[in-house]
């Protein structure tokens, strides 16, 4: 990229900067310094204009025998930069900085009074809580990036800002703690997001996308998170967090299929109720992925497994039912997706009628028509509902779903033993950033058990994860069986 | 040197595959031959093995190479890609029975209805995909499937234990010579040292790393004796005659009665772990022509070895009751052959000195 060089003249920049910027929403505001000319450049809409008026505008106008260093000393703003190059001279504005040219200086003065409007911190929809901080990102990196330091409060936190975006020059923050994170994962990280060459970045989920490992496989390879307790958690268990700005989803990598099975209220409750609630999720799981293929291969080709009683009822509800069983669980899967999919895009107004009309009236009428059975559709239903226990993992396990379905309905029930295997295969030789998917259970791990489906008691969580090859492994320090007995005894 | 293996996962290794595979019908043929005394011919074999592996530890230790690297220090290429060639035969006669077995059992207990080679042929994919893996991918599979073994192996037994009459294995020892043809009868479904044969060279040394070897091959061991009791127990003078003693065994416990085949759901369990462990043979058996080839891509031996399998599994149908007579009449000996005795024979060649000398630095 070539640098041009400010010129001197302040006449030869306003019209360098009228030639290049010709938008209406970009301002150069010509004024006095004594008798010098100068100019703020900025963008309308994202600065203070009466924060500029009251604190760069009107101090130097009173400034006299002006001079660069003093112009620096005169503006009230704690953030000032120093820019040589035209290119930084537009970088600063686009970024919302308000930038000083005088007559004769090659320098400009970046002076940072932004603002422009962003959503208040509330409530991440995406994870909510019963007990805990109810705190989420929003689309400031700003307020992000405060937020994550008002929980780690140590020089050791590192923020680490690259500019992205050809056109768009999105901020975005690596954060990682020094001594915690794996040695060369952060800067592995920092030359991956340098080396992005794109137009714009929008949303979190490009640099997530351009981060993940195996760009074709089915299965997350970098998590998310709207919290940033959970951010901050992660981050000191030795991951590396990337805020983007404009975006409320902080990214973390390493990355295991583990983490998702974790919810924030698990830390906040008892240990008993988080282990029981893990495994719950784990079970849920399976049956959302397993049950409607079970069902096709049971109908279809093994019988056998369906108690007598069950296998009465079956009988009855699919007497006349024109549909294959296996046709007839994908038409009800297709159908329960396409609302699904409609209840998220519609507008709200209209969402309680499409309610009633998908799920009331479609299946109530569409059992009594004979074009489906009712245990189909409970099955789908049950399906749904178990898929949502884990919500960051929704899209990869509703495909799995479907493959699974599309297995038992041709090759049965040992067709699925087979899929799960290719699958168990699969997840088990995957690594991403040197870290196995199926941390802690594969490569199995033990001292990393204390918090995976099972939850620990926190005095037994005195070691950070290994999965994520941390050298400094402590994080809690608890008095030892002994030194407990003495205090009990001094006292 | 990076490692694939650690000792754990070895462990783990022989405690999710070595007894599932077991567990068709090797009760039946071992009943055949000793009848009440079963479990002995059975632990023979184990006996067996277990020194054979013991005293592969040892070889592990002394020469700190893989089997290959030993062949070739000490007997040149040429030798070392004959006596590989012949590895490449027996796990290839290997991984015939558990097939032949996998498949019956597959079409008699899922699939009264539709055809087998329909159903079945999709395995060769998966055994493809498996084959196609680094050792490294199967200890990790070994990590997570142990635990499936276990408790499907545990489930199936505790349910069986209600109609098990522990007084049909008495007296001890009344069959004699049975015991000893029982022993060589089954002896292709053991002889499991020669997969821990292709292991060495390839795990981490670590402390207590012979020990959890040991264990896990302990583990297998008493979960194989466990079933070979319980199964001639269930089905006492039956018992030569029951060809898929799985979904048998436990169908007569009263839970059952009054839930339903909830057992099924350990069998379909015990399949996951059962689906690896048969495309196992084909794993090794591909890992050597890869090696007797000297190519890179492994999925080209890997479809070599499949196909083979594929063919013999599902077009010679006529010929395989005869395939599996010959490999447990008159392989036996070339089972044991591979098996243990060559392994045991490693003990006696001895390390080059500069062989030596690099162990004795690390």
């Amino acid at each position: 990229m070539n640098i041009e060089k400010i010129p001197t003249k302040i006449k030869d920049v306003i019209q360098l900067l009228q030639q290049k910027v010709a938008s209406d929403d970009v301002k150069i505001y010509e004024f006095n310094i004594s008798n010098k000319n100068a100019v703020i450049f900025y963008v309308d809409s994202l600065v203070d204009k009466k924060a500029i008026a009251e604190h760069v505008i009107r101090p130097l106008k009173n400034l006299i025998d002006p001079t660069f260093d003093k112009i620096t000393q005169t503006v009230n703003s704690q953030e000032i930069k120093i820019i040589e190059s035209l290119n930084d001279v537009f970088k600063e504005a686009f970024d919302g900085n308000s930038v000083i040219l005088m007559d004769g200086s090659n320098n400009a003065l970046s002076v940072g009074f932004k603002q422009f409007g962003m959503r208040a911190v509330a409530e991440p929809p995406t994870s909510v809580t019963l007990r805990g901080p109810r705190e989420g990102f929003v689309e400031c990196i700003n307020t992000n990036i405060s937020l994550l330091r008002r929980r780690i409060k140590s020089p050791e936190l590192k923020i680490e800002f690259i500019t992205v975006g050809k056109y768009s020059s999105t901020q975005v923050a690596v954060c990682y703690v020094n001594g915690v994170v794996k040695k060369g994962l952060p800067e592995k990280i920092k030359k991956k997001i340098k080396s992005l060459n794109i137009d714009a970045v929008y949303d979190s989920s490009y640099i997530a996308k351009y981060l993940t490992e195996h760009k074709t496989s089915l299965f997350k390879q970098v998590g998310t998170t709207e919290k940033p307790d959970i951010l901050a958690s992660k981050i000191m268990e030795g991951r590396v967090a990337i805020l983007v700005d404009g975006s409320p989803f902080g990214l973390t990598v390493p990355y295991v299929v583990l983490e998702d099975f974790q919810a924030a209220d698990d830390y906040y409750s008892s240990s008993y109720r988080a282990t029981m609630v893990r495994l719950l999720r784990l079970f849920s799981v399976l049956v959302a992925v397993l049950l409607p293929a079970l069902f096709v291969a049971a109908e279809l080709f093994h019988l056998q497994l369906l108690p007598l009683s069950f296998l009465l009822t079956i009988v009855n509800s699919i007497k006349g039912i024109p549909l294959s069983p296996s046709f007839e669980m994908f038409f009800t899967l297709m159908i329960f997706e396409i609302l699904n999919e409609a209840s998220i895009r519609m507008p709200k107004y209209v969402g309680m009628a499409v309610s009633i009309v998908g799920g009331l009236v479609l299946g109530e009428t569409a059992v009594n028509a004979g074009i489906i059975s009712a245990p189909a559709l409970m099955i789908i239903a049950i399906s749904g509902i178990c898929l949502y226990t884990v919500p960051e993992l929704v899209q990869t396990f509703s495909l799995l779903r479907l493959i699974f379905l599309c297995v038992a309905g041709s090759f049965g029930g040992y067709g699925m033993i087979l899929m799960a295997i290719a699958i168990i295969l699969y997840l088990v030789s995957f690594e991403s950033y040197d870290t196995p998917l199926m941390a802690p259970f594969s490569p199995l791990i033990i001292s990393d058990m204390k918090d995976a489906l099972y939850k620990g008691f926190l005095e037994e969580s005195t070691k950070r994860p290994k999965t994520f090859g941390s050298k400094n492994r402590t994080r809690l320090r608890v008095n030892s069986k002994k030194q407990q007995r003495k205090d009990k005894e001094s006292r | 040197m990076k490692y694939d293996l650690k000792p754990r996962q070895i462990a783990l290794f022989m405690l999710a595959f070595f007894p599932i595979i077991k567990m068709f019908t090797m009760g039946k043929s071992a009943a055949e031959a000793a009848n009440e005394d079963m479990w002995i011919s059975v632990l023979l074999n184990l006996a067996i093995d277990f020194l054979t592996i013991l005293a592969l530890i040892w070889v592990d230790k002394k020469h700190n190479a893989t089997f290959y690297e030993i062949l070739e220090e000490n007997f040149g290429k040429i030798v070392a890609k004959i006596v590989l060639s012949i590895y490449f035969i027996y796990f290839m006669l290997k991984a015939f029975t558990p097939l032949f077995e996998q498949r019956n059992f597959v079409q008699n207990s899922f699939y009264g209805t539709s055809l087998t080679t329909f159903s079945f042929a999709p395995f060769f994919i998966l055994a493809i995909y498996i084959c196609c893996q680094k050792l490294r991918a199967i200890g990790r599979l070994a990590d997570i499937m142990w635990i499936m073994t276990l408790i499907s192996v545990l489930m199936i037994l505790a349910l069986s234990v209600e109609s098990t009459d522990l007084g049909a294995i008495f007296p001890i020892g009344a069959n004699g010579v049975g015991i000893l043809k029982g022993y060589g009868y089954i002896i292709p479904w053991f002889t499991d040292a020669s997969y821990f044969l292709f292991m060495i060279g390839y795990f981490k040394k670590e402390r207590h790393g012979t020990a959890k070897i040991l264990w896990g091959f302990i583990g297998h061991a008493l979960l194989t004796l466990a079933f070979s009791v319980i199964f001639y127990c269930v089905f006492t003078f039956v018992a030569s005659r029951e060809i898929f003693p799985l979904a048998e065994m436990a169908k007569y416990s009263s839970v059952i009665n009054s839930i339903g085949r909830f057992d099924y759901i350990a069998i379909l369990f015990m399949l996951i772990s059962n689906g690896v462990a048969i495309a196992l043979p084909m794993y090794f058996a591909t890992r050597i022509l890869k090696k007797i080839i000297g190519i890179e891509k492994t999925w080209i031996p890997a479809l070599i070895v499949n196909g083979l399998q594929l063919i013999t599994a599902t077009f010679l149908e006529r010929y395989q009751q005869a395939i599996i007579t010959f490999i447990h009449l008159d392989m036996n000996a070339f089972m044991l052959i591979l098996g243990n005795i060559i392994p045991v024979l490693l003990l006696f060649i001895k390390p080059k000195k500069e062989k030596l000398n690099e162990i004795y630095k690390g």
